[in-house]
């Protein structure tokens, strides 16, 4: 009430804006003459200073109020006021409070840190004064096309130009002329193939004088694979692609076969819905190929965790939340991170939004702690042609074999000799390789023992069985039999039992009595499979957290391996008899488990097997032998160490398969009914065992051993590929993956368009929804991003953030004309990139008028050309183009240049495959920026000091800075002081007769132009002085030549080629060399 | 709209620079010309630093920070937090009650018990204050009036990637700005030709891994991410000329250059060109600077009898303790140390003795250095990990070893210096060492702290990157003003 007292006061003082204004903001008022747009003025200044407090997060909001809601921002508040009344400042409680100076009633208030300028406020006010008007964020608008006035259309025939023709006026700005030649291909070059001219090109390009030269040499430049690799560069730091996993042991993983995915897609012009639609769901599509299965690898380039002792599941979440956010920024551009613990405070993205998304990124089978180096979920097999070719071979042969198998059994089956061979013997010993009776325990001590404990037990005198503890003798179903009590007093059977391959047949028999369900985790029968670092390779026999009986053969988890589960639980507190069989073929379907001597039906929970389950030593660099571990697994560091609580005894393991007579014989040994014994039990052992079955089954053992061989080096790649059954998805509070509140559907986000009804709610729908024909965002966020490619900044320079708290577009007409033009020309990325660059606004001059500079400092509204420091990947390729040095291979792993010794080791001793950085050899030390291999943990300094990432985020846009260490960088790392000396080489082994001509031609190689006279001079001068030292000192001149790998073609002229090294790098460190212009 | 640098030095004028400058590189330093008092926080950054009004937001008690980052986590309870209790019950399950079902690593997770596990170190009250040292730190606790313990330091991680990253730059996923480039970003550096953000890593001390993003930038100019002083020949990457290039050589080449680059900048007028030819005179410069502050050799013997004969071994702890002084002398903003090898889940007994010989005279010659020197004044020196470790026993415990696991809910640390009060011990643990019962201090409550006596308002310094305003202290943070001085 004293406010309005207040107001009433104040309100007879009304000046002619209806309002009496502090001086400061009056004068700002009356400075607007301009209509005041909401989203391009307003909106701003309400998003940054207010929406933390009345925006879209339900959760933080203050009285009630939403100015991002147009409703309730014009109605009556619990307090009775209004925020905003149309054309009435007086009656907008929102004009007092901003212009209030108590501290109780200013906004934003004193606590928030934020405060609004006079400007700001006058502009609010003025929008009030002048109606209010309400529009909707037009980023969430689709596109519209608006033609460019009949001026710009008159003299312009590029769309680009006439729309930037249209923003100068009123701005008082103009073209610059066309740049001239040389600039203007040494500009084209970099941005299409990151690359300088060759002065073949330069001098094509000079000598072409016809109409179209511009335009035919744009599209030579996009027909190479340049082009495409250089597309390819930018798309790597969007997909945060890199070659370690980046978190903890930042160990190997193989990603690059998407590299080169990418290269081609980019060679073939793929249209744009087609490229992102592939690496979304390109598994989705109906018989997806190869390749578009591997497109997917895109949302595996996700960091990874190895770190021993880590939650798996809190790890796996944050990779589907990588995922969502990266999916957001790439496609949408919309910064979505804020919804994970909270409704967003600007736009209006809900925390149930980010939740509902991220559903789409949550239903494939991965683990949250993989191990230090590999690669892990789902895997695509990428054979070589030649191992392809092998491979069909090996399957006819196997096939054919099984075929004859099959045809064997029934063949035999139809017989009726085994009548007579009913079996009498109990006693089942052919293919025993190992009998535990567990009736003994015996300590051992060594010599030397100085303590009186002894150093380990032995069972049943049998000195390859030990533990470390001594496990409680009990009564067992024969003898006596282990009772396991403490986490130490577990058996391990070393050296008698062979490691099993997957071809290899073998059978195991046991007797267990458990006392407990662990909840959250195992009880350990038997096995080998070893820790997150050994991929967890081996065979392993369990119970689950619900006492079903499990078995897996593993070559690496959960990619390349078979499981199989019980339907139904082992009972507590009672002696039974467990068996399984294997019949060595990699298929689950060679599996069978028992319970007391008959089957148990088993679900199939993975079958996809084709390496070995040999053991490896970590990080698989070689085979170890492993012993088998009894009531306790290997693993350390997921917290489920396994541990059985219970008794067992009479463990047999066989190396055959056992058939199902066998094993209940087997049981029967120990129970004292006499059991009933099938026909077809017999039948069944008769087969197997019969001499045709088993010779035709050892060939196919052979015939298997041969694929799996060639199989052992095919190239794995982590891949998306949905489970059959959905994961349930959650909305967590605050992100905490122990904390789930409630499940949410798979659904895109409620403020932008539906999702078709038709299409699926999967990943191939979020990718088809991102092309359909209402979306706003993706044509805008991938125009911007071509944009600002060429162009140095996007036309909005936010290009992560198209929300309200984004940066406004500078030619938002543009933006959208491009936005359709590229939707409606079929996504076509080449001629979307060539209608900017054949513009007059790509190819003006870049000169820096005072006068324009004054206007336009950050040159927003494009009056001249764009220049900037070149893209860390692009100065190195300068420096080994105009040497010569440079490698054009395309493709294949990453690459390790010259890096300063230990700089992995100083930092990371856990990943064994990326402990030292071990330097390429012969071409691959001359290989393009884009190759060099990205440790995400120590990346590359010579890159990351320009300003490439480190790749552990999707980023957009890099920073573009400048500091002294690239100074140090440019002179004196290794590969620019080789590519220096090789550049000199080729300067004194150049045709031309004299110095001067000499050094012009090493000029116009580096900076594709003629260099003026006081240049020459200049670099003559000190050609001169340098080898007047050179010829004085040889020593040091053959110090300076001898720096970098590739060889040293002339030696009688050392002390010129050292002197010209020091010119050549000169020419490498003019700005002209490495930056745009 | 930042991508170029275009705009940063517009006022200045092509007649202004050819009138104002000499040629060459002994001549006038174009850094001052261009008002960049540091280059390694380029014209734009100062650009950007005046947008960040009144920084430092107010007067600050410290100029610089060296923070002796012990990676890994170092046990609190053998070397600080004293709990008798531990040995009286050594052996015996960790009670249910005082657990609180507090999540565990997957390391002991699986464990079928978990045996409290009693120091094997005896503890002493130190000084007149009082504060428990164990006797692994003999030269720290005679320091211990001079520090501020904090015991009741607590974290979100559990493991050593995110709780490094957590505790380095306020959140445990990679992206965010290091302490030290927020630190470089809105203070810029005193030093010319010295970087504002040094690393040292002790060399050939393995342990769990570093990240590069601890010291990295994240979304802020790259210019700010720590640059790393290495033992060695090239101290900083790509310092050193070619063989065979001499400083003569060298200037004579960046004569040439830089008379070609004023030259080019008559002619088109790119400012960026000038930003340029300052990077090389500083580059030039830091030639010199580098080797000059770290060569040891001058050092009198006195002072390694103080830091410990191992600072004689260039890349020790000791010796980049000492450098660390060395740097701060300099004006170096902010210096961290990385000591690997404090993650004891096996033989803890063992390993920890090594850990603390390394460690424990070298850190206390430091304080004490910076003391002697009046430095102490205006640098805050910080000890210690990124999370507590537990009071039970990862593994066996035996009469004569045990292990101790990650554990986040308490940890210690120490301060010393500028602005922190002296000789004082702050929070506190129950009787087990398990949970803090006396004003806890969370890792976001450490770094506003520390950018409290840097004299910054750390929820009012802000980078707006994405459409969000981040800060170092995310939306926490407390200032701990009781033990400020």
């Amino acid at each position: 009430m004293k406010y309005c007292f207040n107001f009433l006061i104040a309100s007879l003082f009304l000046s002619a804006c209806s309002m009496s204004l502090p001086e400061e903001v009056a004068v700002a008022f009356d400075q607007i003459d301009r209509k005041v747009d909401f989203n391009f003025d307003v909106q701003p200044i309400l998003s940054d200073r207010c929406y933390s407090c009345h925006g879209p997060d339900a959760k933080t909001r203050k009285a009630g109020l939403r100015l991002d809601d147009e409703k309730i921002a014009f109605s009556k508040l619990s307090s009775g006021s209004k925020a905003f009344v149309s054309g009435s400042l007086y009656r907008s409680e929102a004009a007092h409070r901003i212009l209030s100076d108590d501290p109780e009633k200013i906004m934003p208030t004193p606590d928030s840190k934020l405060s609004l300028s006079p400007k700001e406020k006058a502009i609010i006010l003025k929008w009030i004064e002048q109606g209010a008007e309400w529009k909707s964020h037009w980023a969430f608008l689709a596109p519209e096309k608006t033609a460019p006035s009949r001026t710009a259309q008159k003299q312009y025939p590029n769309e680009v130009d006439q729309f930037v023709y249209d923003k100068f006026q009123n701005l008082g700005l103009y073209f610059e002329p066309e740049a001239d030649k040389e600039t203007l291909i040494r500009r084209l070059s970099f941005d299409l193939t990151g690359l300088p001219p060759s002065l073949d090109q330069i001098n094509q390009f000079l000598n072409d004088s016809l109409p179209g030269n511009y335009e035919r040499f744009v599209d030579q430049l996009m027909g190479t694979t340049a082009f495409a690799e250089r597309l390819t560069l930018d798309w790597l730091d969007l997909a945060r692609y890199a070659d370690s996993h980046g978190l903890h042991a930042d160990g190997l993983r193989t990603m690059w076969p998407w590299r080169d995915w990418v290269i081609k897609a980019f060679k073939k012009n793929m249209p744009y819905d087609q490229f992102v639609t592939w690496q979304l769901a390109g598994d989705l599509l109906p018989n997806a190929s190869t390749d578009q299965k591997l497109a997917t690898a895109f949302n595996r380039n996700s960091p990874m965790t190895a770190e021993g002792g880590v939650i798996d599941e809190e790890w796996r979440l944050h990779y589907v939340f990588d995922r969502t956010e990266t999916f957001s920024t790439a496609f949408l551009g919309l910064t979505v991170a804020c919804a994970k613990c909270h409704d967003h405070k600007f736009d209006p993205i809900s925390q149930k939004d980010y939740y509902q998304l991220s559903g789409f990124f949550n239903n494939i089978r991965e683990l949250g702690m993989t191990g230090d180096d590999g690669d892990y979920g789902p895997l695509l097999y990428l054979p070589t042609n030649n191992q392809q070719t092998q491979l069909k071979k090996l399957n006819a042969i196997v096939e054919k074999t099984k075929i004859q198998l099959s045809l064997t059994e029934k063949e035999l089956a139809e017989m009726y000799d085994y009548i007579e061979q009913l079996p009498a013997v109990k006693k089942i010993d052919e293919g025993l390789i190992g009998y535990y009776p567990f009736d003994k325990i015996t300590p051992v001590r060594v010599a030397n023992n100085p303590s009186r404990k002894p150093n380990y037990f032995i069972a049943d005198n049998n000195k390859n069985t030990k533990s470390t503890y001594s496990p409680k003798l009990v009564q067992g179903v024969q003898g006596n039999a282990f009772e396991f009590q403490s986490d130490y007093d577990r058996i391990s059977i070393d050296k008698e039992i062979p490691d099993f391959e997957w071809t290899d047949p073998f059978s195991i028999s046991l007797w267990a009595q458990t006392k407990q369900k662990k909840k959250n985790a195992r009880q350990f029968f038997l096995g080998t499979t070893g820790g997150k670092n050994n991929w967890w390779r081996g065979w392993d026999f369990y119970l689950d957290d619900k006492n079903r009986i499990n078995l897996r053969l593993i070559n690496m988890a959960p990619g390349n391996m078979i499981h199989i589960r019980s339907k139904d639980s082992l009972p507590i507190n009672q002696w039974t008899q467990l068996a399984f069989t294997y019949e060595g073929t990699g298929e689950a379907e060679g599996v069978k488990l028992y319970q007391n001597g008959a089957p148990l039906i088993f679900e199939i929970l993975i079958d996809k097997l084709s390496k070995s389950i040999k053991p490896v030593s970590a990080s698989g660099l070689k085979l170890e032998k492993r012993p088998i571990l009894i009531g306790k697994t290997y693993e350390g560091s997921t917290g489920d160490n396994g541990l059985f609580m219970g008794k067992m005894d009479e463990i047999k393991i066989y190396g055959r398969p056992l058939t199902g007579l066998e094993v209940k014989q087997l049981f029967s040994q120990y129970s004292e009914q006499e059991s009933q014994i099938d026909q077809t039990l017999i039948q069944n052992h008769w087969i197997k065992s019969h001499p045709k079955y088993t010779t035709l089954k050892n060939n196919l053992r052979q015939k298997l051993n041969q694929w799996r061989e060639v199989m052992e080096p095919v190239l794995e790649v982590m891949v998306m590929e949905e489970m059959s059954q959905a994961r349930t998805t959650y909305l967590y509070n605050r992100g905490n993956y122990n904390e789930p509140t409630e499940t949410v559907e798979t659904k895109t986000p409620e403020v932008l368009p539906q999702m078709s009804a038709d299409l699926p709610k999967n990943r191939l729908g979020l990718a088809q929804w991102l092309f359909q024909k209402d979306h706003p965002l993706t044509a805008r966020v991938a125009v911007n991003r071509y944009w600002q490619l060429l162009m140095g900044n996007g036309l909005i320079t936010t290009p992560t953030d198209f929300g309200v708290q984004g940066a406004l577009p500078s030619h938002p007409e543009l933006l959208d004309w491009l936005a359709l033009y590229f939707s409606e020309n079929d996504w076509n990325i080449r001629s979307l990139i060539k209608k900017i660059v054949t513009s007059h606004t790509y190819k003006q001059k870049s000169l820096f008028g005072d006068e324009k500079n004054k206007i336009d400092p950050n040159n927003t509204y494009l009056a001249r050309g764009s220049s900037y420091r070149l893209p860390a990947e692009m100065i190195r390729n300068n420096a080994l183009a105009v040497s010569g040095l440079l490698s054009e291979k395309v493709g294949g792993p990453s690459v390790k240049p010259y890096q300063p010794e230990g700089l992995w080791k100083e930092k990371n001793t856990f990943s064994l495959r990326l402990l030292e950085y071990k330097e390429s050899e012969g071409e691959d030390l001359y290989r393009r920026g884009m190759y060099t291999f990205i440790k995400r943990g120590s990346p590359p300094p010579s890159l990351v000091t320009f300003d490439a990432t480190s790749r552990e985020i999707c980023t957009i846009k890099r920073e573009n800075t400048s500091s002294p260490l690239q100074s140090l960088i440019l002179l004196n790392d290794k590969q620019f002081v080789e590519a220096s000396r090789v550049f000199a080489q080729r300067i004194l082994g150049s045709q031309e007769e004299n110095l001067q001509e000499q050094i012009k031609f090493g000029f116009r190689l580096a900076t594709s132009r003629w260099p003026k006279e006081s240049e020459l001079t200049a670099l003559i001068e000190l050609y001169q002085r340098q080898l007047n030292y050179y010829e004085k000192n040889k020593p040091a001149a053959n110090q300076i030549i001898q720096v970098g790998a590739s060889e040293m073609k002339s030696s009688n002229e050392i002390p010129k080629i050292a002197a010209m090294t020091l010119v050549a790098n000169t020419l490498l460190n003019l700005n002209e060399s490495y930056f745009k212009y | 709209m930042n991508c170029n640098h275009h705009h940063d030095n517009s006022n200045y004028t092509r007649r202004d620079f050819l009138t104002k400058t000499s040629l060459g590189l002994g001549g006038l330093s174009l850094a001052s010309m261009l008002n960049s008092e540091n280059l390694f926080a380029s014209n734009r950054i100062q650009k950007a630093a005046v947008n960040l009004k009144g920084l430092p937001h107010f007067v600050p008690k410290a100029k610089r920070i060296i923070y002796l980052f012990q990676s890994g986590a170092p046990s609190q309870l053998d070397l600080f937090d004293h709990k008798p209790l531990l040995n009286k019950m050594n052996g015996q399950e960790l009670p249910e009650s005082v657990f609180g079902g507090q999540r565990l690593t997957g390391m002991t997770a699986g464990q079928s018990a978990f045996p409290l596990a009693g120091s094997h170190f005896k503890f002493g009250q130190k000084g007149a204050s009082g504060a428990w040292v164990s006797e692994l730190m003999p030269h720290i606790g005679a320091l211990a009036d001079d520090l501020c313990f904090i015991k009741s330091m607590h974290t979100e991680a559990i493991n050593h990637d995110p709780a490094v990253t957590f505790i380095q730059t306020g959140s445990q996923l990679p992206g965010r700005p290091s302490i030290g480039s927020w630190l470089s970003y809105g203070l810029g550096s005193d030093n010319k030709n010295l970087p504002g953000f040094v690393v040292l890593i002790t060399k050939d001390k393995y342990g769990q891994p570093l990240y590069s993003r601890s010291w990295g930038n994240g979304f802020l100019p790259s210019q700010h991410q720590g640059v790393q002083f290495r033992s060695g020949k090239n101290p900083v990457l790509y310092l050193d000329n070619p063989p065979g290039v001499t400083k003569e050589l060298r200037e004579e080449q960046l004569e040439t250059l830089s008379k070609m680059q004023k030259d080019k900048y008559a002619d088109i007028g790119d400012p960026e060109i000038l930003s340029r030819i300052s990077q090389y005179e500083m580059a030039f410069k830091m030639q010199t600077s580098v080797p000059e502050v770290m060569d040891l050799s001058e050092e009198p013997d006195y002072i390694f009898d103080m830091y410990g004969e191992e600072a004689r071994i260039p890349g020790s702890f000791a010796s980049n303790c000492l450098l660390a002084r060395r740097l701060i002398e300099k004006d170096v903003r902010f210096v961290q140390l990385y000591h690997q090898g404090w993650d004891h889940h096996g033989d803890l007994p063992k390993n920890i003795k090594i850990q603390c010989k390394e460690t424990d005279q070298p850190s206390a010659a430091l304080i004490k250095d910076l003391k002697q020197r009046g430095l102490l004044e205006d640098t805050l020196v910080i000890w210690g990990g990124e999370f507590g470790r537990t009071n039970y026993s990862q593994g066996q415990l035996t009469e004569t070893n045990y292990a101790r696991d990650h554990h986040p809910a308490c940890f210690t640390i120490f301060m010393a210096g500028a602005g922190i009060k002296k000789g004082m011990t702050y929070g506190k643990t129950d009787e087990f060492g398990y949970n803090i019962i006396e004003n806890p201090v969370h890792v976001h409550d450490f770094q506003a702290t520390l950018m409290h006596l840097l004299g910054i308002d750390h929820e009012k310094f802000t980078f707006k990157f994405q459409g969000r305003r981040y800060r170092l202290t995310d939306v926490h943070g407390k200032v701990i003003q009781d033990i400020l001085s």
